[in-house]
């Protein structure tokens, strides 16, 4: 459980007042917080939601896995019998054939071999931004938590005011302070997000070349009638 | 040559078993087998943090806004390299198990051949 996961359920409460009053109350025209709900697509409370529930742990344990795969892949290419036919006491034209074709198919299990590897990186890297997404926002999030904002937004007392709640107009005044921390608090958040997202996209948008196998060379499909004519 | 092809077979086989575990560690449920993150405890006010009509929803999770649309775009390019690989071992097993076939059947001419005219060597 990282610093998000931790932190996530003692904000819950608060983010959710930041969305409500954000979708309630909204901010002045001329506000940072709206460009960055436009470029978001959403509300912040939701945004550091989905942000939790992503975890970047699968995404490391497959890497693992197409490692592993990718160990045993190498191996199994390294072991295949080509061009040792004379040693299970074969030899001529057909066993010349069946070298080289064994040996097309020993480069294409080296080459997936490989292309394995090539994904575990990809997924390592996908993995990594996510780890460093997810701590971004813990810290963004204990600041705009301890900030003088969330007072404001839970108490409806702009900070360095008297209490409003004496105030004839009391009701109206603690909505638009807890509104207006509301849109601070929002403006924080979507920033830290826009940054990261910007990052992610980025590191997302370099689409690694997706390599097919290389086909045998040697085309000798039916394989047996081709070596039968050989014999 | 019997040894040769069953050689051929086992590393096919080798092959398969590879892919097959591969096949288990699938990428693309980083987010999907998560709750829905609304669903973790408010501790300020329990009880009231599930989102509507998602309550012990745990099979699939739409993430909000561009979160989601990057999420989904790198699941796809990562399903798009999965299928690529599982792609390329079918196809190496397959060539393998016609290699084995292939040398089987030169074991098999041989034989014919030296039933018909005894050992040529």
């Amino acid at each position: 459980m990282d610093a998000l996961a931790r932190l996530h359920p003692h904000t819950a409460g608060l983010l959710g007042q930041v969305d409500d009053l954000l979708a309630r109350c909204g901010a002045p025209a001329d506000h940072p917080v709206w460009p960055l709900l436009r470029r978001t697509g959403a509300l912040p409370g939701d945004l550091v939601g989905g942000l939790v529930a992503w975890s970047p742990g699968p995404w490391l344990e497959q890497a693992e896995a197409l490692r592993r795969a990718a160990r045993d892949a190498a191996e199994l290419a390294t072991d295949l019998p080509v061009e040792r036919a004379g040693a299970y006491g074969w030899n001529g034209p057909a066993a010349d054939a069946f070298a080289r074709r064994a040996g097309a198919v020993r480069a294409e299990v080296r080459d997936w071999s490989e292309q394995l590897r090539a994904d575990a990186e990809r997924l390592d890297e996908l993995a990594h931004w996510l780890q460093s997404a997810r701590q971004r926002a813990a810290r963004v999030l204990a600041r705009v938590a301890s900030s003088t904002q969330a007072v404001a937004l839970v108490t409806g007392v702009a900070p360095g005011a008297p209490s409003a709640r004496l105030d004839a107009d009391g009701g109206d005044r603690v909505l638009r302070v807890r509104a207006a921390a509301a849109a601070e608090i929002g403006a924080a958040l979507l920033a830290e997000f826009d940054a990261l997202l910007g990052e992610g996209e980025e590191l997302v948008g370099r689409v690694p070349i997706v390599r097919e196998s290389t086909a045998a060379t040697l085309d000798l499909s039916p394989s047996a009638a081709a070596l039968h004519v050989d014999l | 040559m019997d040894r040769l092809a069953a050689r051929m077979d086992t590393a096919a086989q080798e092959l398969a078993q590879v892919r097959a575990e591969l096949g288990r560690a699938r990428p693309g449920t980083a987010w999907l087998d998560a709750v829905w993150p609304q669903a973790a405890i408010d501790v300020d006010h329990p009880g009231s943090a599930a989102r509507p009509g998602t309550a012990g929803r745990t099979d699939s999770i739409d993430l909000p806004g561009r979160l989601g649309r990057l999420a989904g775009s790198a699941q796809a390019q990562l399903d798009t390299a999965w299928s690529a690989r599982q792609d390329g071992a079918h196809r190496s097993e397959r060539e393998l198990v016609e290699l084995a076939a292939a040398v089987r059947a030169a074991a098999a001419g041989y034989r014919a051949a030296d039933d018909a005219t005894g050992p040529v060597a």
